[in-house]
């Protein structure tokens, strides 16, 4: 099942894309991988491929910043001055790509939006309500919060954001089968369960990093290895011996739906 | 806690509660969306004539535009007509006092479920929560009969906790739970299923010595209460919503996901439609569980939704993950784990065979385990704080936070609403009516009939004579009410026809002409010779409609 489920989200990768735009957005996985190898082996340098990820996307500049902040009370870095060492890292690399990044990002006012700000303001009957509803920060807010939500929502993960497809740029890939559904929130019900802090780390790490990204369409493969982790998670908890029944008529159904949803990748995509 | 600060709390809540929805409650939204108008139009002619406006004596479910209506709204409807007129306040007076009502019982509700060292906290959040909900607040203020629905589902559940320990309860639950039945289309998937799982959870108390004649009361009352509906459950009136809607219908053609150019076998494989069927029925069910549509978009439909507001509010989104984490790991909760989770997986089954995308209005049972979920969440971080320094902050930063909460529903129910969705609710033909009012009854006016409903609208505000409207408007005999399904494409209302504008006919003779501004355009006006009389504007000064005058050569 984890073999199946890890091959949909790189192989519609793969089919709609060219192979630069293609290897551009799989390096950054790849490299997030080499982290948790690294950090498997509790190697003290496992936070350094994720340094590497906003050179190779710039829309992942905050990336790193967000690992290396969730990743202070994490028991492979011992020592203070390596906990510091990376947070200055994360602001450096910000810094570096701060304006390219702002130009990617949700802190891009457009004209229009700015203007139908304004057109609001006057059906207010005081400044005060019409200010506090009514401003800028409110667009930002607004697309950052439209992010996030999408980025949290199943569908996008299982149905392509079907049935609400249209609220947002993206590729609508198949992502994964939609019965990994049912690992998946077994998975994250057992949260605490997942020896491997790391990966739900990373995973909360991608969601808020792309939230402020202006369209975050692609560079979300970033969350594909994290997501595959809690998949795991949850299948595991399927394979206990309570559960044995229904772990093996569930996998029978899973490859038998998985693989005639592959088969409609290759037919979608080809 | 203490008797006194319970009492002060559920006064405290009820009044937010009456605040938010009686607060200009006829006037904003300031249109009557046409199942509104018809709903009142309905009670008033069977208030003046015993019969609907198609002429039926009490019907058991109301013909409408192209489905049929359920009846407990229209038979709420009749008695309160003498009382407060036919007006928009009126029609949707029911569903405030129901939406209150809903809070009472939830109360009771929660209290009769939760063990009794949390039941205090949880009950009174729940209520809070219902109280400011968007979801809530939306049908309470409109004329919907999911609304009035929510209410005898509530109060029904209630009953049938309660009854666990007094059985004498059991009868009530089973007509609540009738009623509620009746009173929506999605109820009639959600309440069977609901009883059945009842049943099966509590049959060695339902089946016990004490309970059991108790139990054959109930089935008795709900006959007796559904045996109407049941004498036309094949009807093609009663199935018509159903057939319409479902996405396993077999009248739709094609099924969302098809691949097209596929060949032979491979096509049976890959565009299979039970595959494709069940793929979509768990990609809408799960849509009803998505954080992106409870707390960020809600429903697409604009006139289900406020603007800037989904079902609930943003800040509500922690709690919602903890309390429902809680809900699936903690066993102490008991009842109420039970009660949450049951009704949190079913409630959105009506809705979730349905095509549209994240239906609030037939998911609307769902508002109930989702402000139980997000009590608990709240409830669940209350307790992790230890310092009393962290709980008055808490305190303080809660009452902030409903605050805001309830300017925002000012901004998005009164301001926002009325300025960007008055098209959506109808707006408009209040100021048509109250200009055919001002002439006299010799004037003659054809109504464009490009909008749906013109009809009803304007038979609402004129008050027009039901029993006239059944002379001049025949379409169909008692005996074909349910099954014959073809609708009439004009209406006479005395001076007013509603039908198409023919340019040429309708210009011959001295007349107004109303419309909207694609029926009656300025080249029109310009062409056919035609004097503009009046505009009338949305809040936004768009054009609603237009009112000319021929000038017939």
């Amino acid at each position: 099942m984890v073999i199946t489920t890890s091959i949909f989200w790189p192989l519609g990768l793969f089919l709609t894309n060219n192979s630069h735009d293609f290897i551009t957005y799989l390096t950054p996985s790849l490299l997030l991988s080499i982290s948790f190898i690294l950090n498997y082996k509790r190697n003290r340098y496992f936070l350094l491929p994720i340094v590497i990820i906003p050179l190779i996307d710039i829309k992942l500049t905050l990336f790193p910043l967000f690992i290396f902040l969730f990743s202070l009370f994490n028991k492979n870095i011992k020592t203070l001055q390596s906990k510091l060492f990376f947070i200055i890292i994360g602001i450096l690399i910000i810094f570096f790509n701060r304006y390219n990044f702002q130009q990617n990002s949700v802190f891009k006012l457009e004209y229009e939006a700015k203007q139908e700000v304004l057109r609001e303001i006057h059906l207010y009957p005081n400044p005060f309500l019409a200010r506090t509803f009514q401003n800028k920060g409110r667009i930002v807010l607004d697309k950052l919060s439209d992010n996030f939500f999408a980025l949290i929502d199943p569908g996008n993960y299982f149905f392509s954001f079907h049935p609400r497809e249209g609220n947002i740029i993206n590729q609508n890939l198949v992502k994964l089968p939609f019965l990994s559904l049912i690992p998946v929130v077994i998975g994250l019900l057992n949260i605490k369960k997942i020896k491997y802090d790391f990966a739900v780390i990373s995973l909360i790490a991608g969601v808020f990093s792309l939230s402020f990204v202006e369209i975050f369409d692609r560079s979300d493969f970033i969350l594909w290895l994290p997501i595959l982790i809690i998949f795991t998670n949850g299948v595991n908890i399927l394979r206990l011996r309570q559960y044995r029944f229904i772990y093996t008529t569930f996998s029978f159904l899973f490859i038998g739906f998985s693989l005639l949803e592959l088969l409609r990748i290759i037919h979608i995509y080809r | 806690m203490k008797k006194y600060t319970k009492t002060i709390l559920f006064t405290f809540i009820i009044s937010i509660a009456v605040i938010v929805r009686f607060y200009k409650l006829g006037d904003a939204p300031a249109g009557l969306y046409l199942d509104e108008a018809s709903l009142g139009y309905s009670a008033y002619s069977i208030l003046e004539t015993g019969k609907d406006e198609f002429g039926k004596i009490l019907p058991i479910a109301f013909r409408s535009f192209s489905d049929f209506k359920t009846p407990i709204y229209t038979y709420i409807l009749v008695p309160l007509i003498p009382v407060f007129g036919l007006t928009k306040f009126t029609v949707r007076f029911p569903s405030f006092i129901l939406s209150i009502l809903t809070l009472f019982f939830l109360y009771l509700l929660i209290n009769e479920i939760t063990p009794k060292k949390h039941s205090g906290p949880i009950a009174f959040l729940s209520m809070l929560l219902l109280a400011i909900s968007p979801w809530h607040i939306l049908f309470a203020r409109s004329a919907f009969e999911c609304n009035v629905a929510l209410f005898f589902f509530t109060a029904g559940s209630f009953f049938f906790f309660k009854s666990l320990k007094i059985p004498k309860y059991l009868p009530l639950s089973a007509g609540f739970l009738a009623i509620s039945l009746i009173a929506y289309h999605a109820q009639r998937i959600l309440i069977p299923i609901l009883g059945a799982i009842l049943f099966v959870k509590y049959k060695s108390i339902l089946t016990s010595k004490i309970h059991i004649r108790y139990l054959v009361l109930s089935i008795l009352v709900a006959i007796a209460i559904l045996l109407p509906t049941i004498s036309i459950i094949n009807t093609p009136g009663f199935l018509a919503r159903a057939s319409g809607l479902n996405i396993f219908s077999q009248e739709r053609p094609t099924t969302s996901g098809m691949i097209s150019d596929i060949p032979g076998n491979l096509n049976y494989l890959i565009n299979n439609r039970y595959y494709l069927l069940l793929k979509e029925f768990s990609s809408l069910y799960v849509a009803y569980f998505s954080p992106r549509n409870l707390f960020s978009l809600g429903d697409y439909d604009k006139r289900a939704s406020y603007p800037e507001l989904a079902t609930f509010f943003v800040w509500q989104l922690p709690f919602y993950l903890l309390g429902l984490y809680k809900l699936v790991k903690e066993k102490e909760l008991k009842e109420l784990r039970f009660f949450g989770l049951t009704y949190f997986l079913i409630s959105p089954l009506p809705a979730a065979v349905t095509r549209d995308p994240y239906s609030s209005i037939r998911s609307l049972q769902m508002v109930i385990p989702l402000v139980i979920i997000i009590s608990l969440g709240i409830y669940a971080c209350w307790q992790m704080l230890k310092s009393v320094l962290f709980k008055y902050t808490a305190i303080g930063a809660f009452l902030i936070i409903i605050i805001y909460s309830l300017t925002k529903l000012y901004s998005s129910v009164i301001i926002l609403n009325e300025y960007h969705r008055a098209q959506e609710w109808n707006y408009g033909w209040q100021d048509v009516a109250e200009f055919i009012k001002g002439k006299d009854s010799q004037t003659m006016f054809v109504v464009d009939t490009a909008r749906q409903g013109p009809y009803i609208e304007l038979a609402f505000f004129l008050k027009h004579n039901p029993s006239k409207f059944q002379k001049e408007n025949f379409e169909v005999t008692p005996e074909e009410y349910y099954v014959k399904m073809d609708r009439r494409s004009s209406w006479n209302l005395g001076n007013v026809t509603i039908k198409p504008i023919e340019w040429g006919l309708d210009l011959n003779k001295k007349q107004f002409l109303i419309g909207d501004s694609l029926a009656i355009s300025d080249e029109q006006i310009k062409n056919h010779n035609l004097t503009l009389v009046k505009d009338i504007l949305y809040p936004n000064k768009g054009i609603a409609f237009r009112i000319v005058e021929t000038n017939p050569k």
